[in-house]
């Protein structure tokens, strides 16, 4: 338990040190389960908050996706990432990057699970249904920047263009996250809506956030219907 | 006093004596089979989010048809001009350059399948972001290609005003022959999204 502790302060203060110390096969094997751990609690507790605006089942359901939609965007990003940094001829092992994505996961979801009375207290005045999903969207941008930064800095020095390569893998880390929160709503479920584990796939993320961000100003002079899309799309 | 002032005026005209190395030596197979392959599967990945068969069958060869298509199609142009415009790089050294900044972007390709494939099943966007994949790889692919082929002809010849003209003319046939590749990758792509 000590040992525990013990990381997740390191985690919180030093990073990259981190990083560095257990670069090697059999310390990343060791202290991969740790991490894995404290980001599935961080991100639990923190999806708890967020289930706690509609209440019931929904606290577990949300509890449960939001170590997902940590992982899920990290393990299709950091392929490209890696691809994107050694295009920039800086070369990076598969374990140093493993690490420093587990590490950032672990970071954030420490922090999410730290802002989580914030977000609570603001749930608590019932800011209505848009106006919650903007706020989490928000959150998870705020906890989720300072996880970024280990990615970035955690890279070894040399190579030319390194900013073109973090824009480019952060760019592919933004687009994976949000539309993998977008796969795995409702976190915030509508007052009205019965509460399901998962909604069927369909649209996208970013038509979402335009038809939501119209509401929540009041405009609703445009009709939006989800259609089912993609290969998991319900009509294929 | 009279050679600091020599030294002064070439300083001025000179590029620079210490021009990064490109890599010029011919990629090995598999690097090659790598970059095929994530250019490939790019390709296949966003095909698999299309809404038929026909959309399919466009998008399937896009990405490889478009990157490969385009550098094969005006690479031999480019050596043709350095040769006729009297440059000294080796011809060899050029091909490598060009080798490897296809390598290079193949890999990056590679890297992108697990996203764009996510998107393919999750969502409509999948062609959408083929594109704009491609335009990335492309204009990283282009930049690469320009700072390792001036590299590469600044690397013959002893600094002087001789090279400062070559690596003038240099960069203007790589100029012309980046306006030409994008130009011919964007009629490829245009032909193949049947428009």
């Amino acid at each position: 338990m000590t040992d525990l502790f013990s990381l997740v302060s390191q985690v919180l203060k030093d990073p990259l040190a981190l990083v560095e110390r257990h670069e090697d096969r059999a310390e990343l094997s060791r202290i991969a389960p740790l991490l894995l751990g404290i980001a599935v609690v961080g991100c639990g507790i923190f999806g708890m908050v967020v289930g706690s605006s509609r209440g019931g089942i929904q606290l577990v359901y949300a509890a449960v996706k939001m170590p997902l939609l940590l992982w899920i965007p990290v393990l299709l990003a950091l392929p490209a990432a890696r691809a994107l940094w050694m295009a920039c001829e800086v070369e990076v092992p598969w374990s140093r990057v493993a690490l420093a994505g587990l590490v950032a996961m672990a970071r954030t979801a420490i922090l999410a699970a730290a802002a989580g009375p914030v977000l609570w207290l603001f749930y608590s005045v019932s800011p209505g249904y848009h106006v919650s999903v903007l706020a989490l969207a928000g959150s998870l941008v705020l906890v989720g920047l300072p996880g970024l930064g280990v990615v970035a800095r955690s890279m070894p020095a040399g190579g030319k263009r390194r900013g073109l390569a973090m824009a480019g893998s952060v760019l592919v880390l933004g687009l994976c996250a949000a539309q993998t929160g977008w796969l795995l709503r409702p976190f915030v479920a509508r007052p009205t809506a019965e509460v399901t584990f998962l909604r069927p796939v369909e649209e996208d993320v970013f038509s979402s956030l335009g038809a939501t961000s119209r509401s929540a100003v009041g405009d609703y002079s445009t009709e939006w219907e989800a259609e089912s899309r993609g290969l998991l799309g319900s009509d294929r | 006093m009279e050679s600091a002032a020599t030294v002064a005026d070439l300083a001025a005209v000179d590029p620079p004596a210490r021009a990064p190395t490109p890599r010029t030596d011919l990629p090995d197979a598999p690097t090659v089979g790598r970059a095929v392959i994530g250019f490939a599967l790019l390709g296949l990945c966003a095909a698999l989010g299309s809404g038929d068969a026909a959309g399919a069958a466009r998008v399937l060869p896009s990405a490889l048809v478009v990157d490969l298509g385009a550098l094969v199609l005006t690479g031999p142009a480019l050596l043709v001009g350095h040769q006729y415009l009297g440059l000294e790089a080796p011809v060899p050294a050029l091909a490598g350059v060009l080798a490897n900044v296809f390598c290079r972007a193949g890999t990056v390709a590679l890297g992108l399948c697990p996203a764009l494939l996510f998107f393919a099943a999750t969502s409509g966007l999948a062609s959408g972001l083929l594109v704009l994949a491609l335009l990335g790889i492309a204009a990283m692919a282009l930049s690469d290609a320009f700072n390792g082929l001036r590299a590469a002809e600044l690397a013959v010849g002893e600094p002087g005003r001789e090279r400062t003209f070559r690596d003038a003319r240099m960069q203007v046939l790589v100029a012309s022959w980046m306006v030409l590749t994008a130009l011919v990758g964007l009629r490829l792509g245009f032909h193949l999204a049947g428009m």
